[in-house]
């Protein structure tokens, strides 16, 4: 009886709780959801066969990115699209391993003509860039929703497709991908 | 279904003479001179107005309502980067569901505790587009194809239950029948008599046929240009085009306000949409010339038609909210109680009037002292939008716009750096002579042509009003200007003056501009409504306001008279 007491006001509390009693509204992807798929991916990078068969000795290669393509249906604002790349990039290491992996890691051509337009920049500034790498993502998305409008649910899918390509000649050295699922609930118009 | 209309019709005129259209409400409603405003094409200020009292909780009632608004006015104006964060926080808000958790609503009674205005589902729709042309105009093509699908939801169509052309009225008569053949059956029509329809949308597959050519998405910007001519074969012209000819520079032009939604019948329990700006097929004609060529020299661009009628939208019932309907049904189902003796006894009169009379009391019986409806709706959306696509050359061209007499003229326009660019054009239905004027009395970030005294910042008395930049400030050299300032001193002057030089010093929303009285430096976009009227007319010279800048002046002015008093060699 003792015990029973606080596991019935403990479920009582938990029910009347929104956190604990309302579904998720919303399949749109979280700050969180993506600093975890970086996490995943850079894991995978500093895994991958390609990264590991590079040693100090291997032909020196410059690395450049490029912000992540969103072809979801949700908005991935462009500060997030190279958050989410950076994340990779810092996750995995890649600066710390550039010495012991033979690898350059140098400006987006992208950013560096943001930070020349916003005087960030002084003429001249990373001229001398020569990519002959570089890392991109796609981000796409698959959407379920409920047969019926009036019930309401939608499922998402999404899949964040992670590349590193030689310039030269296009070719795939190395390619991953990460997934997650978030579903909703409730009507859509309202 | 005609008799029911007929009666509607009826007890809806008779209604407004009783209690007068619209009454009530006002304190829901947009402050009458931000409308007075738009028509006069002061988007800018309108935006900038509207965005100091925007609200922060996302669950105050109006966190949606009046972002929509302050973004309409925002594009409008042409400053797409003003409208960043409100756009990302209006999609934030339409993609969380079951906001409202009862019933497919945007409108009901006050007294129910509704909690957030998610608006109707064409306003939904429309809010969708106005993001996708936000994401667009900052060349985000990948979040304006993400805005633009969003728009493209599913729909709920009755037409096998009610017919293809019924209206909110019919439905609701049909599920007030149905409730009186078998208790619930009104409402188990409204929640299962539907089919799930694709959209109808065709502003949104354009908008998303555009987004996927600009990312090089051929086959899927194919499909939604023919999704487009599907839904409308006046568009058939337009979507070939947009598939297959070449272009750099789309244009979305915006004419007109959308409908308002008034409170009508007893105490206004009912609210019903009624146009503001008529709907016509007008179609917009458009004109190009490069503006080193004389002003005769203009090209035919093409004659455009009406891409999306947002009055029709509120007229179709797949595009309304439920709420209204069932408010409508409760209301005919007790005049359908009495109607039936007085169908009966009546047969052979036909009377109209005692069912007007019915309808009337029976609406006054059930709303009565309860319940007024909720009126409020997105009022600064457009009557009608236009897609106009053109291939601007190399250099600086002005684009004319003509619809229903009313002539906009675009100046400034240069090709874009990447491969497409997209402008909003609203199009004010009262505005000035600036309107159509081929030239501008003001120089800004944009303008490479020469204007005279743009060699000096408008705080100096000039006629400059560009951010400073390396290039600026060597303008204003060879004029013999600001010999002695750096840039950093001039834009510490600016600051001494609160004038803010970027989005972010804004905090991220719409501050007045400098030539309408405000502080802010962020032109308009090129090819805009907002940098026509900012730029194309006289505007009151500035007072300096902080001693910093007093004295910059007075020395200038000195500089200026010793250089002048100084014999030539």
């Amino acid at each position: 009886m003792h015990t029973a007491a606080p596991i019935l006001a403990l479920l009582v509390i938990c029910a009347a709780l929104p956190a604990c009693s309302t579904p998720a509204r919303s399949t749109r992807l979280t700050q969180a959801d993506l600093s975890d798929m970086a996490t995943d991916l850079a894991q995978k990078l500093r895994d991958s066969d390609w990264m590991k068969a590079r040693t100090p000795e291997s032909q020196p290669v410059v690395i450049t990115w490029a912000k992540v393509e969103n072809l979801t249906l949700d908005i991935i604002t462009p500060g997030e699209q190279w958050y989410i790349m950076q994340k990779v990039r810092d996750s995995a290491g890649l600066v710390q391993l550039s010495k012991d992996k033979a690898f350059t890691l140098v400006i987006p051509a992208e950013l560096k003509a943001e930070g020349e337009q916003r005087g960030s920049y002084e003429e001249g500034f990373a001229s001398q860039r020569t990519p002959t790498h570089r890392m991109d993502a796609t981000m796409r998305s698959a959407t379920r929703s409920a047969a019926s409008l009036s019930a309401g649910a939608r499922t998402d899918t999404y899949l964040c497709d992670f590349r590193v390509t030689q310039l030269s000649d296009g070719a795939l050295l190395w390619s991953d991908s990460v997934a997650l699922k978030r579903a909703a609930a409730g009507l859509l118009f309202d | 279904m005609t008799k029911t209309c007929t009666i509607l019709a009826c007890a809806g005129l008779a209604l407004a003479t009783l209690v007068g259209a619209g009454s009530g409400c006002a304190q829901q409603r947009l402050d009458p001179r931000a409308v007075q405003s738009a028509q006069l094409g002061r988007f800018g200020p309108v935006a900038a107005k509207l965005s100091e009292s925007l609200a922060k909780d996302p669950s105050d009632r109006n966190y949606l309502l009046g972002r929509v608004n302050v973004l309409q006015m925002t594009l409008a104006e042409g400053v797409p980067d003003a409208g960043e964060e409100t756009a990302n926080e209006l999609f934030a808000l339409l993609r969380t569901q079951g906001l409202n958790a009862d019933k497919t609503t945007a409108s009901v009674v006050l007294n129910e505790g509704i909690k957030v205005w998610k608006g109707e589902p064409f306003e939904q729709a429309m809010g969708y587009h106005t993001i996708a042309v936000q994401k667009a105009m900052r060349g985000e093509w990948d979040n304006a194809r993400a805005a633009a699908q969003s728009s493209l939801f599913l729909l709920k169509d009755f037409s096998e239950t009610v017919g293809t052309d019924a209206t909110a009225a019919d439905l609701a008569k049909a599920a007030a029948e149905a409730d009186q053949k078998a208790e619930g059956g009104g409402e188990q029509l409204l929640n299962s008599g539907y089919a799930v329809a694709d959209s109808d949308f065709a502003l949104g597959y354009l908008m998303n046929g555009i987004a996927n050519r600009a990312l090089g998405r051929d086959d899927e910007a194919r499909d939604n240009f023919a999704a487009a001519a599907n839904v409308d074969a006046t568009l058939t012209d337009l979507a070939t085009t947009l598939q297959s000819t070449r272009y750099n520079t789309v244009l979305i032009v915006e004419y007109g306000f959308g409908p308002e939604k008034r409170a009508e019948g007893p105490d206004g329990a009912l609210s019903v949409w009624r146009p503001r700006t008529m709907s016509t097929n007008a179609p917009l004609a458009a004109s190009l010339r490069s503006v080193s060529a004389p002003e005769t020299e203009s090209q035919p661009v093409g004659t455009f038609p009406v891409v999306q009628d947002v009055n029709a939208m509120s007229r179709s019932l797949r595009w309304n909210n439920l709420e209204d309907v069932r408010t409508l049904k409760s209301a005919l189902g007790d005049a359908l109680l009495m109607g039936g003796v007085i169908v009966a006894s009546n047969n052979n009169s036909n009377d109209d009037a005692q069912w007007i009379g019915l309808a009337i009391a029976a609406l006054g019986l059930a709303m009565k002292g309860t319940a007024h409806a909720d009126v409020r709706h997105a009022e600064l959306l457009p009557q009608r939008v236009y897609v106009v696509p053109i291939d601007l050359a190399p250099g600086f061209s002005t684009v004319t716009l003509d619809v229903e007499g009313t002539r906009v003229t675009l100046t400034d326009l240069a090709p874009p750096t990447g491969a497409l660019q997209l402008r909003s054009v609203r199009i004010p239905t009262s505005a000035g002579a600036w309107l159509s004027m081929p030239t501008l009395v003001y120089s800004n970030d944009y303008t490479r042509q020469r204007i005279p005294r743009d060699d000096l910042p408008y705080i100096f008395g000039g006629r400059d009003v560009s951010r400073p930049s390396p290039a600026v400030m060597e303008r204003y050299r060879r004029g013999g200007h600001l010999l002695n300032l750096t840039q950093v001193d001039l834009e510490n002057l600016y600051r001494e003056e609160g004038i803010a030089l970027s989005v972010e010093d804004q905090g991220g929303r719409m501050r007045r501009h400098l030539l309408d009285g405000g502080d802010s430096l962020i032109p308009p976009l090129p090819g805009t409504v907002g940098y026509q009227r900012l730029f194309a007319q006289e505007h009151d010279p500035y007072r300096p306001k902080s001693d910093a800048l007093k004295e910059a002046i007075a020395k200038e002015h000195q500089s200026e008279q010793s250089t002048n008093a100084t014999p030539p060699e």
